[in-house]
């Protein structure tokens, strides 16, 4: 089905509340994050080692890949590999069917959404129960989050009061934040000591030593990792580092970017089951290696940089068209600047390429990406392919097929047009000089703008008018 | 090989021009980012500093004086139930200073079974949990605890108040700092190290801040300043 980006767009900026939920979340994140970076040359520093870690672990991928999987399973954690959602499913879903569970607790994990998890475990009668409290939430509303980070940004906790008070037994309305988080407590550590089986993401997977890594500040995440009798941490194949080395400026990075923490609350490092004598911990823990077209961005040079992505979030704080229109609108897993670079190359072009016109390329995101991935020029560069003449080369999928032909055919006149100076002028000439005949509606443009009106003289006759002024005044000295 | 994996890893190994692209790219990235030092007292004031930022509680003490402080603690706080480690000198002094304080109903309790057999009152009975600390990262106001049979996982994260015992000399100045002290890189990785660096918060409604999400509510340090400054 195609994404309506356009039209859920426009729904939200028509929106008050809405508008008022992601203003006042933007402007916090922002100024946070701010604070965190004081030091402008040490920032700069900073994401260039990020950069480099980065390229050059993506540089040498599948070795790494293979040298985690072997650590990994030296250290007793058993390895899977999905290339799609549906693979990643099958595998979660045989891992808990193989025990007889019936209840999973997870952390939040982005990846776990992107395949769809939680759906496939419920058709499949296996309670999937979010317990990152901004997820707990999305979840208790049958919604999707809204950001990355903070999955329930969009709903101010008025909503959130109202939400609890009708969809928990016995909870009554209050609008106290501590309160609510009380109560949240309360039905998850209850959900934490029971459940067979708990779901993680993974932040960075490091090669060298088989450890998988979590950034957390509530502590959902080391319950759902220690709790229950089995662990699975499900990850996309670019999340893997090659050494210990690479985590500390990683982390700072990370958690600076995302929410303006030197550090988040738990930096949790798992590298094996429980061991004989230790008293908890999983007593099994499975790797999911995702791919789901990451391997085929991998391919294009360009496209490639993608895969630096650590998640932070950054980019749709700092992005204008997100900060008002909110991350449902894109009707994506991913929202934002790189959820408009990841989800037209998970997805195709053809289902997801109009949200990348929900960009003003003003280069924000670009700026604040603390792995310096060009953001701007991939959302350029999807946008040439989700128009461009099919050529059988793009490997995008669904490349050119956003292509219009009337748009087509009005580049390609302005394309004649620029290539011919004579051409050229005598339009300008032409536009110019009947410059009070031109449309006064102009479609889309003119629904809240006034239609312009060409000048009466082009540029090029001012300049000429002004070196012939220049040449007679040298003259004349 | 699953055909998953060998698919995936071919698709990558197929790439040749990226992987070639990337290399130049970035041997061309120059950086001279450094994990910060710190000298004493510097060192000391920047951990403190970022620890009670993360709202953490740090109260200074010494040697010979923490088993009276940690039972003032208790008696402010009317801990009952209180988790630790037998087996642990710190967890022996603990013990010696119940008893001898004999006005504290306090009842001591070690995490000497599985978890599965231990839900009940770790989830619904303890006050509190009272713990080690492997090392201190001043950069980031951060405790470095390394679980392990004595010491189990949960307790620094189940009970709502986590009191951790901290000496000044093990106060490293960055995480880097630690990887290179801990030898991990080359000795392998203990089952779960965690970085604590605060009690359990949340800022997911509405950006307001509550602590105590799923973890502890509170996270008192009792640091033993054993360095001569």
């Amino acid at each position: 089905m195609n994404n309506h980006f356009r039209e859920q767009a426009i729904d939200a900026l028509a929106d008050p509340q809405l508008r008022d939920n992601f203003r006042g979340a933007m402007d916090f994140l922002r100024a946070k994050r701010q604070s965190a970076f004081t030091d402008t040359e040490a920032l700069k520093q900073l994401r260039a080692l990020g950069h480099k870690i980065k390229a050059n672990t993506l540089a040498r991928l599948p070795d790494l890949l293979e040298q985690l999987e072997q650590n990994c399973l030296q250290n007793g954690i058993q390895v899977h590999w999905a290339e799609t959602p549906e693979q990643a499913c099958e595998v979660i879903h045989n891992i808990i069917s193989a025990q007889n569970g019936q209840l999973a607790v997870k952390g939040k994990s982005m990846v776990s959404e992107e395949v769809g998890l939680n759906h496939y475990l419920e058709k499949r009668g296996i309670e999937s129960l979010e317990s990152d409290m901004g997820e707990y939430i999305v979840q208790l509303a049958n919604e999707t989050p809204s950001h990355i980070i903070m999955p329930a940004i969009h709903k101010s906790k008025e909503q959130i009061a109202h939400l609890f008070e009708d969809k928990i037994e016995g909870v009554d309305y209050t609008d106290n934040v501590d309160e609510l988080i009380g109560t949240g407590r309360q039905i998850l550590r209850e959900k934490f000591s029971q459940a067979d089986v708990g779901i993680s993401g993974v932040n960075f997977a490091v090669a060298e030593t088989g450890t998988l890594c979590l950034v957390e500040n509530e502590g959902n995440g080391r319950m759902c990792t220690t709790v229950p009798s089995t662990h699975i941490a499900i990850t996309g194949i670019e999340k893997v580092v090659a050494t210990l080395d690479d985590i500390p400026p990683l982390l700072s990075l990370l958690t600076r970017s995302a929410t303006g923490q030197n550090i988040s609350t738990y930096f949790n490092m798992i590298s094996s089951p429980r061991k004989t004598g230790e008293k908890d911990g999983p007593q099994s823990v499975h790797l999911v290696l995702l791919d789901n077209g990451r391997s085929r961005m991998y391919q294009d040079e360009n496209l490639q940089q993608t895969l630096r992505c650590i998640r932070c979030g950054a980019c749709m704080n700092h992005c204008p068209v997100y900060s008002r229109i909110g991350g449902h609108a894109y009707g994506t897993v991913y929202p934002g600047p790189i959820g408009q670079v990841v989800m037209p190359q998970i997805d195709g072009l053809d289902k997801q390429g109009e949200m990348t016109e929900g960009c003003s390329l003003n280069g924000a995101c670009g700026e604040v990406c603390p792995v310096e991935i060009p953001l701007p020029n991939l959302i350029r560069k999807l946008r040439e392919q989700k128009s461009a003449k099919p050529d059988g080369h793009a490997l995008t999928p669904g490349a050119g097929s956003q292509r219009k032909p009337k748009e087509a055919f009005a580049w390609s006149l302005w394309q004649t047009l620029y290539g011919q100076p004579w051409l050229y002028r005598f339009v300008t000439k032409m536009a110019t000089r009947l410059r009070h005949a031109s449309p006064r509606a102009i479609g889309g443009w003119t629904r809240y703008r006034t239609a312009p009106k060409p000048a009466p003289k082009s540029l090029h006759e001012l300049m000429s008018q002004r070196a012939e002024a220049n040449q007679t005044d040298g003259a004349s000295k | 090989m699953s055909s998953a994996k060998a698919n995936i890893l071919n698709r990558l190994r197929s790439a040749t021009t990226p992987s070639s692209t990337t290399k130049s790219d970035t041997q061309s990235i120059s950086t001279s980012w450094k994990p910060p030092g710190y000298d004493q007292p510097e060192r000391f004031a920047r951990f403190k500093e970022a620890l009670q930022a993360s709202h953490a509680e740090i109260i200074e003490t010494s040697e010979d004086e923490w088993p009276k402080q940690l039972m003032e603690i208790a008696a402010s706080k009317c801990i009952a139930q209180w988790l630790y480690n037998p087996s642990s000198e710190s967890g022996l002094r603990l013990e010696q200073q119940v008893v001898a304080t004999t006005q504290c109903n306090i009842q001591l309790i070690p995490y000497d079974q599985p978890v599965e057999s231990f839900k009940t009152e770790l989830f619904n009975q303890i006050d509190a949990s009272f713990t080690d600390v492997e090392a201190g990262i001043a950069e980031t106001g951060t405790l470095v605890l390394l679980p392990d049979q004595d010491e189990p996982r949960l307790m620094s994260l189940v009970p709502p108040i986590h009191i951790a015992l901290f000496r000044e000399s093990t106060l490293l100045n960055s995480f880097s700092e630690l990887i290179a002290q801990q030898q991990w890189s080359t000795q392998g990785m203990p089952t779960n190290a965690l970085l604590i660096s605060g009690p359990s918060k949340t800022a997911d409604i509405q950006q307001t801040l509550a602590y105590g999400a799923h973890g502890p509510k509170e996270l008192i340090v009792l640091v033993i300043r054993d360095i001569q400054t």
